[in-house]
């Protein structure tokens, strides 16, 4: 379950940092976008998948969850 | 912005403009800050008696040290053995932090690697790091030699050096016989200076201790002279060139002289110069091992009395010239040379420059810091010139060395008011020289700061640091000069002549007021 | 000789063959020629892994990265180096973060704290002596803000409580005290350092006010400044351009920074976090935006092309009346920049540049020296991560080299082939390169110069770039008698 920060770039992508691999990856595909559920399985540019329990609503962001690595 | 594109200015005095002292006043607002009242407070209270007081009750808290930890000893004196890579184990930061340390004081690279340990290593121990590390430089780097040292890391986490070096070579890692000789040199026991003497006892132990069958004092009819930790390439050449003078014949026992100088001509020399091994292993054969630092050389002397069965001659540091005079008549006892009429002739020069100079540094009082040897050496300086050390800082002093260097000053009549601290620290010595003037302070550049803070206090309160020692960072070239036998006199008495002669007239240039003393000829 | 990415790859193949296999195979994924178009460097490039055994690695330690970047040049605090005495004393005053005030009494950046560990504290413990020297610094440094503690290899060995030395002694007198757990076997370079320092900010000081009415009141033009350590002053020069285009610099993090200027931030809720080294400061900006809403922005002042780019990209998060001074000021300072490039381009151009230096510089500089028609064909950080090169690839130009964590031998193979006209790196590798006659600047202390900020940088930059090149010195390497005449050469040729 390793925790990550979700936060929009300047460009305006949703991106997804894995805190303690310092690693930043863009999101490619979200599940869930809102408006009704947000979260869902994750896919990232590197190809790694992850799965986050949707929120009600879409989150103000940025934001740091925990992660199911799929 | 402000840059004349054919005055460009760097930070200083760029900062002095408005623009930038503007910044400072509002950046200020957001530091809450303390008031300029309360801080010149504060800093005359720094400034007393009171304060010197509790500053001497610290019993636990170091303020700007004067000393370094074991390894950089270790490195320094490996540097000094032909094609000799010196191999660092434990973390791979102390390394980074020692050839920045010698390269800012030598302006020179120092080829120095470590095995960078991490966190796993601090679990299962270093083994695997030393296979490595022993086979990657020396793959990379050609040595002939690896002289080992250790972090605290290592020596906290217990690691077996020994055998895990036998291991590396039995795991084929490096041949059996290539040359690995090695010393513990843990941070938390003694200074750098500890750290030197245990690596060359180190050396010499590796490559001495299982074969002095058929070794005999005195059968190569040479001598052996180990400098110590030294800031100094002069001091190398000096005593080289009065053997020479003397026509005997030597081995300095750790030699950087040329791998600390290579010549910039297009190509670059990680190795140059340096003791080889032949050399060490033919070093029980000399007549004798001179220490010239021996305060510090205390495990090498007892390997060379006790393993070579050589008498290790008892000397002081040759530094001024009574000492001089004893080291030339101990190499001549020894080896059965006159003392020739060059170096008589230096001596007389170096007489006729203290008569030349003597009423300048007759009475002035200095306060001196520095590493045992060499603050011994220049009291001893001081009071043949009839100058006064006042205070005599050493923080890595023992005991024994405070009790001969008291000695020392007390027999003579320009030491009688002198002050011995070991133990204590730069902050300690601050408060010494607010306490009590003296005229200059002599030691390496961390001084600069104490020249800062008395000029602060007053131009009347302020100690002019005169750089002699280890390290220098903020001056080129000094490195370069010699403090050791006639020669290295000449530079001290030149260096602390014209130091009062510069400030003589820093004080005497003020037009309409001390003017009438800012005289041509001096 | 600029090189395409094939021979590149070759030049690096050659280097590589003098390691032992298994070393060599590592090595490779440490080193590529430049490809701009790549977005992403994590398939092409291995970094942030441990430096190998033996290599003589550039690297420092997270001691090296806490207390020597980040807290260090944090001027109205006390920073211990908690261990033995080496640490403190080699990292003293390296790095020339420029402060002012008055040293012992209300700023101690460039002064030594150590607890000078002996045997008995490595084998009972130095909580004690922790405790008792928090108490000495108090009395003998009573405008001491706060006091950070920061862990040398020992200490975190002998599993000392140093946090609950820090939480009680910060209840006994008052201040703030910050323990980072910065060991230096921790991690595998400085950039570990960093991040715990970073965590420290975040867990120890910034929430500190949190709850309290602000003592000062916030503006719309409020921003602070991240990451600049103010090495030669570079922070300075940064404040004035921020301030020259009407914003309000509430806090440096932390060149000539102060403990205040921290806790302010939160209660100030400045209107953008501008974040100079991204490597060392990511982490406290991305909470700080996570926590207070402070959005963060990388911007780069070194030559006045990117100057002028990142002073826009600052000025579209504020009003128009910030975008008009940002016009202004670009315009003003055209002049000066144009005299600049007209005395030094002309001496410069198409000088070819390696560098090899920490956070951001091995990307950040590029726009400079190309300001000056100077090209850079090769790059490398002692302790990037993979979001480092990421940065990177557009910055630099087809088939440059890049070197992570390149070893001393690497960095003189490749200094050897490719002959650069100038090398921009460290003092440990300054003077190897003086004597292979290769011109030299260090870049990460500016070669006791600086600062290279902002418009009055630029200047000091390229008037110190010029003196790198074009002293005589280099020319005369060779003696006369060993010198080939010309016509001897023409000679040989025909």
């Amino acid at each position: 379950m390793p925790s990550v920060m979700l936060r929009n770039n300047a460009a305006g992508d949703l991106v997804f940092y894995i805190t303690k691999k310092d690693q930043e990856e863009t999101v490619v595909a979200l599940e869930h976008s809102g408006p009704n559920a947000w979260g869902g399985e994750i896919e990232l540019a590197d190809g790694s998948r992850f799965y986050l329990e949707p929120f009600a609503q879409t989150p103000k962001l940025p934001m740091t969850v925990r992660v199911k690595r799929l | 912005m402000s840059q004349d594109v054919n005055a460009i200015e760097q930070g200083f005095p760029l900062f002095n403009k408005p623009e930038y002292q503007d910044t400072f006043a509002r950046k200020r607002v957001f530091e809450e800050a303390h008031s300029p009242e309360k801080i010149e407070q504060v800093f005359q209270w720094t400034t007393t008696e009171e304060y010197k007081e509790l500053n001497f009750k610290r019993q636990m808290l170091g303020v700007n040290p004067n000393k370094v930890c074991q390894p950089v000893g270790a490195v320094l004196c490996a540097l000094g053995f032909h094609k000799t890579l010196p191999y660092v184990h434990g973390s791979q930061g102390c390394v980074a932090y020692f050839r920045t340390y010698f390269n800012r004081h030598f302006r020179e690279p120092i080829a120095t690697v470590s095995d960078s340990m991490t966190e796993d290593a601090a679990v299962f121990g270093g083994q695997k790091n030393i296979f490595e590390g022993l086979e990657n430089a020396k793959k990379m780097y050609e040595p002939e030699m690896m002289a080992i040292s250790t972090t605290c890391m290592a020596e906290v986490i217990g690691d077996d050096l020994n055998s895990f070096v036998n291991n590396a070579k039995k795991e084929g890692r490096v041949p059996v016989d290539f040359p690995t000789p090695f010393a513990n040199t843990p941070s938390f026991v003694g200074s750098h200076t500890t750290g030197w003497d245990n690596m060359l006892e180190g050396i010499l132990r590796y490559f001495t201790l299982n074969h002095m069958e058929g070794k005999t004092p005195g059968s190569n009819g040479k001598l052996n002279l180990v400098l110590g930790f030294d800031g100094y390439l002069g001091n190398l050449r000096v005593i080289k060139r009065m053997l020479k003078e003397m026509d005997v014949e030597y081995t300095f026992l750790s030699d950087p002289e040329e791998v600390l100088d290579t010549p910039a001509d297009g190509e670059f020399r990680m190795y140059a110069g340096g003791t080889t091994q032949d050399e060490i292993k033919d070093a029980p054969n000399a007549i004798d091992t001179l220490l010239l630092q021996p305060w510090h050389l205390i495990k090498t002397k007892k390997f060379v009395q006790e393993t070579w069965n050589q008498p290790a001659a008892s000397i002081q540091i040759p530094m001024g010239l009574a000492w001089t005079d004893e080291f030339l008549m101990k190499v001549s006892e020894l080896t059965g040379k006159p003392i020739p009429a060059s170096l008589e002739k230096e001596r007389g020069r170096l007489i006729d420059m203290m008569a030349d100079s003597h009423q300048w540094l007759h009475g002035k009082k200095y306060s001196v810091f520095g590493d045992p040897d060499s603050v011994t050496g220049m009291c001893q300086v001081l009071m043949e010139l009839g100058a006064e050390p006042l205070h005599v800082l050493c923080q890595n002093g023992s005991k024994k060395w405070l009790k001969d260097i008291t000695k020392l000053l007390k027999s003579s009549p320009y030491g009688q008011e002198a002050e011995v601290y070991t133990g204590k620290d730069l902050w300690h010595l601050r408060s010494l020289v607010f306490s009590k003037k003296p005229d200059f302070l002599i030691g390496n550049s961390y001084g600069k700061f104490i020249q800062r803070d008395t000029l602060h206090k007053g131009k009347e309160h302020e100690v002019p640091l005169v750089r002699i020692g280890f390290p220098l960072f903020d001056r080129h070239h000094l490195h370069r000069d010699t403090t050791l036998g006639y020669e290295g006199m000449m530079y001290i008495l030149k260096t602390l002549v014209n130091a009062v002669m510069e400030r003589m007239d820093q004080d005497t240039m003020v037009m309409g007021d001390t003017d009438y003393a800012f005289d041509l000829v001096r | 000789m600029t090189m395409n990415r094939q021979e590149t790859e070759q030049l690096i193949q050659e280097v590589l063959e003098v390691y032992p296999d298994a070393t060599g195979k590592q090595r490779a994924k440490h080193l590529m020629a430049n490809d701009p178009t790549l977005e992403k460097s994590n398939k092409c490039l291995v970094t942030n892994k441990k430096a190998l055994p033996g290599v003589m690695t550039a690297r420092g330690c997270a001691y090296a990265g806490s207390k020597g970047v980040v807290w260090g040049p944090i001027k109205d605090m006390v920073n211990i180096s908690h261990g033995p005495v080496g640490c403190g004393q080699l990292s003293r005053g390296g790095r020339r973060n420029y402060v002012t005030g008055y040293s012992g009494i209300n700023v101690f950046a460039e002064m030594n704290f150590t607890s000078d560990f002996q045997e008995k504290d490595v084998v009972f413990g130095g909580d004690k002596k922790l405790a008792t020297i928090i108490d000495e610094i108090n009395t003998l440094f009573p405008l001491v803000k706060g006091i950070s503690i920061q862990s040398e290899c020992p200490v975190g060995l002998i599993g000392d409580d140093i946090e609950a030395v820090a939480k009680q002694k910060a209840k006994e007198i008052g201040k703030t005290i910050v323990p980072a757990r910065c060991e230096g076997f921790r991690g595998v370079s400085q950039s570990l350092g960093h991040h715990v320092a970073n965590d420290t900010l975040r867990d120890w000081v910034l929430s500190n006010r949190d709850g309290q009415e602000p003592t000062i009141e916030s503006t719309p033009y409020d921003v602070v400044l991240t990451g600049d350590y103010n090495v030669g002053g570079d922070a300075w020069a940064s404040r004035v351009l921020m301030e020259s285009i009407g914003l309000r610099v509430i806090g440096q993090w932390s060149g000539d920074g102060t403990l205040s200027e921290l806790e302010l931030i939160p209660s100030l809720k400045p209107k953008l976090n501008l974040l100079h080294c991204y490597r060392s400061m990511n982490y406290i900006s991305r909470h700080m935006e996570e926590k207070y809403g402070i959005p963060w922005l990388e911007y780069n002042f070194f030559g006045p092309t990117q100057i002028a780019k990142s002073l826009r990209a600052i000025a579209a998060r504020f009003d128009e009346t910030i975008q008009a001074n940002v016009e202004r000021v670009i315009a003003e300072n055209q002049a000066e920049m144009d005299a600049i490039i007209a005395k030094f381009r002309p001496r410069l151009e198409g000088k070819r540049v390696m560098l090899f230096v920490g956070g951001l510089r091995p990307r950040h500089v590029i726009g400079a020296y190309e300001d000056l028609g100077m090209e850079i064909i090769g790059t490398g950080y002692e302790f990037a991560h993979n979001d480092d090169y990421d940065r990177t690839f557009k910055e630099l130009q087809d088939g440059a080299l890049i070197y992570d964590d390149a070893t001393s031998f690497e960095l003189e193979a490749f200094a050897e082939r490719l002959k650069p006209d100038l090398i921009g790196s460290g003092i440990k590798e300054k003077f190897v390169f003086h004597k292979m006659g290769i011109p030299f600047r260090q870049l990460h202390s500016w070669d006791y110069s600086g600062p290279y900020h902002g418009y009055d940088g630029f200047a000091i930059f390229a008037r110190d770039m010029d003196m790198a090149i074009n002293n005589p010195c280099w020319k005369k390497m060779t003696p006369p008698w060993k010198q080939k005449a010309v016509g001897a050469d023409l000679a040989e040729a025909a």
